[in-house]
């Protein structure tokens, strides 16, 4: 079902040609019944809900007759809302409005298109309920001419009609598009505030078994390699071999425990970006990757905030690239462009283009959630994936340089 | 030896001071920041009143990588100088940039010693000592962990390499000679001799590349990914 452009309506003779006209009438028909049995509805109180839930639904589908486009609308089961009602009761009122429209029209029609026959049949023609008789002949000529022009008028009418009611409706149903949208938009925000938090208490962990465990660990390696030292002085024999023996086992447990620790701690931290920053993080991320990289990048230290978050994005994107888009190579593009004037912050621009078979969702999860990462950082996030690729994403995050060395 | 001491922890550079005097090194001097460590080296290598540099990686002021990057620096102002670093972490990217393998920390002499440790192995204390010697004669050291982590890993050169011949380029990247490495694998001389070559060979290291060890050592480096 195409969709209408409301210009069309501007030309009415032109418009009369499609098949819009038509449906829009079809629609404004099944618009009239809905409307009935939702009268009646209020007759048989126990349909009230049954019909409240039914009607939106089958609506959403009927609006690509009034050349509308049917809003994306996904809802719980038995979920109603206040619009539901809303739409029931003008459907309600538009179906009385039709009812006596409808009956005039077709009457009037009836009559135009019914004169010749009544003519032929011997019959007066009469104007409403005068005696006046007009003549016969030219009146049997000039009523079908006339219905058609009504006819006409009717149709478009029809149309105008169908899309402006059309239009309500759908407002009615698309804030449930909006409100979903709040919801996933919602959704991602926490979802990256639970990461940040995690990652808080990771490092926090990894700074504790540091400064903690590790390094009494290595204390006691130390004492112990001094303690091997003092024991080879021993006079040799059977107690020095029992003490050396004895400190190659503390040993092994002492190496069993550090062993023990560093595997508790390893990814705990991505040590390349603390070390490092972006460009040492972006490197590792493009180093590991199973595809042929360029990397271009020459960004300095920045916040640990933005930098956390870029990082986070920049390896969502490369995985979704390894997993989904069948690429061979990948470009990532990383500059800092300075502010046009001298108050604006700068500006970090990543841009990480792929040559995979394009088509990328924009709604799919990872997507969703670096949304909400640029978001967090008060920047933007494009994707450009047309089908058949490339595919281009394109980061922008303002980049507040304060404090962002010496580290 | 006269060692220069660079560690953040009071209770491990005090132990190490013990350990290496008790070694019969002296310690010229011994500090706690990376800042400090630049600063001493400034003026004490100069000086020529010190024969290695022996620094922690994780250090303040940033509480990062800073030591690494001191000794880094120090190597740049001084190719000559053996530096050992002493890591709580296998950190391949520490490794790599250590040997000068990384375009952004740029290339370091081959020709001084470098030593790349986990701070666990000083409790080894005889291979620790040794590692000191090998890395002040101008070889290199890198921690058996390490090494064994890179080998773990298949890769296109390396997976050529044989069980055997991988267990001699092993001792090789930690410095050991064929001498040494016949002792501790008991082999002949002539068959680690034959191993090694036949490493080198498949790793594409010729003759005329001089220090062919180093090489190796960085062969191995330069293959892996960083395992974070």
């Amino acid at each position: 079902m195409p969709r209408l452009d409301p210009a069309a309506l501007r030309h009415p003779l032109h418009l009369l040609r499609t098949r819009a006209p038509w449906t829009a009438l079809v629609y404004l028909v099944l618009e009239a019944l809905a409307g009935i049995v939702s009268i009646g509805s209020w007759f048989t109180i126990l349909l009230i809900p049954a019909w409240l839930l039914t009607w939106p639904r089958l609506e959403q589908r009927l609006l690509p007759l009034a050349g509308r486009a049917s809003p994306r609308v996904i809802r719980r089961r038995g979920e109603m809302r206040w619009q539901d009602i809303v739409l029931v009761l003008l459907t309600a009122v538009m179906a009385v409005a039709a009812f006596f429209v409808g009956i005039v029209v077709v009457v009037l029609l009836g009559t135009l298109f019914a004169t010749p026959v009544a003519v032929l049949s011997g019959r007066d023609v009469t104007l409403g309920n005068a005696d006046q008789v007009l003549p016969a002949v030219p009146a049997a000529l000039v009523a079908p001419v006339l219905g058609l022009a009504v006819l006409a008028l009717v149709l478009w009418g029809a149309t105008a009609l169908a899309y402006g009611w059309s239009g309500l409706s759908l407002a009615l149903l698309r804030d449930e598009e909006s409100r979903l949208a709040a919801q996933v938009e919602a959704l991602g925000d926490m979802s990256v505030q639970r990461e940040d938090v995690v990652a808080l208490e990771r490092r926090a962990l990894e700074r504790d078994l540091h400064d903690g465990a590790q390094m009494h660990l290595s204390a006691a390696g130390l004492r112990l390699a001094l303690l091997q030292l003092d024991a080879e002085q021993l006079p040799a024999g059977g107690p020095q071999d029992r003490v050396l023996a004895g400190l190659d086992e503390v040993r092994e447990q002492l190496d069993l425990g550090g062993q023990s620790v560093r595997d508790a701690a390893r990814g705990l931290v991505p040590t390349v970006l603390r070390d490092g920053g972006l460009e040492a993080a972006l490197e590792e991320l493009a180093r590991a990757l199973p595809l042929k990289t360029e990397l271009e990048c020459t960004v300095p230290r920045l916040p640990e905030a933005v930098e956390h978050g870029v990082h986070l994005i920049a390896r969502e994107a490369l995985t979704n690239i390894v997993r989904h888009s069948g690429a061979e190579h990948v470009l990532i593009h990383g500059t800092l462009t300075s502010g046009s004037a001298d108050d604006t912050a700068p500006t970090l621009l990543l841009e990480i283009t792929d040559d995979g078979h394009g088509g990328a969702a924009p709604t799919g999860t990872g997507l969703i959630s670096m949304r909400a990462r640029a978001r967090n950082l008060g920047g933007t996030l494009d994707l450009d994936s047309p089908d058949g690729g490339p595919t281009m994403l394109r980061l922008q995050v303002p980049a507040n340089t304060g404090g962002g060395e010496g580290r | 030896m006269r060692i220069l001491l660079a560690e953040d922890a009071a209770l491990l550079r005090d132990g190490l001071v013990a350990l290496l005097e008790r070694a019969g090194h002296e310690v010229v001097a011994a500090v706690s920041t990376a800042t400090e460590l630049e600063v001493e080296a400034s003026t004490l290598i100069p000086a020529g009143a010190v024969d290695l540099v022996l620094t922690d990686v994780r250090m303040p002021p940033g509480h990062g990588d800073d030591g690494l990057r001191a000794a880094l620096q120090i190597r740049r102002n001084h190719p000559s100088m053996p530096i050992i670093v002493l890591s709580q972490y296998i950190e391949q990217r520490y490794a790599r940039a250590l040997l000068g393998l990384t375009d952004s920390s740029g290339p370091t002499s081959e020709r001084a010693g470098l030593g790349y440790l986990l701070k666990d192995r000083v409790s080894r204390v005889h291979d620790f000592l040794d590692a000191l010697e090998v890395v002040r004669g101008g070889g290199i050291v890198v921690d058996p962990l390490v090494v064994t982590a890179l080998m773990r890993r298949e890769t296109s050169a390396l997976s050529q390499l044989s069980a055997r011949e991988l267990e001699v380029l092993e001792l090789v990247s930690q410095g050991k000679t064929n001498d040494q490495i016949s002792v501790r694998l008991h082999l002949s001389r002539g068959a680690v001799v034959k191993h090694v070559s036949a490493a080198f060979d498949k790793l594409g290291i010729s003759e005329q590349d001089g220090n062919r060890r180093v090489l190796a050592v960085i062969a191995f480096l330069r293959e892996q990914p960083s395992a974070d």
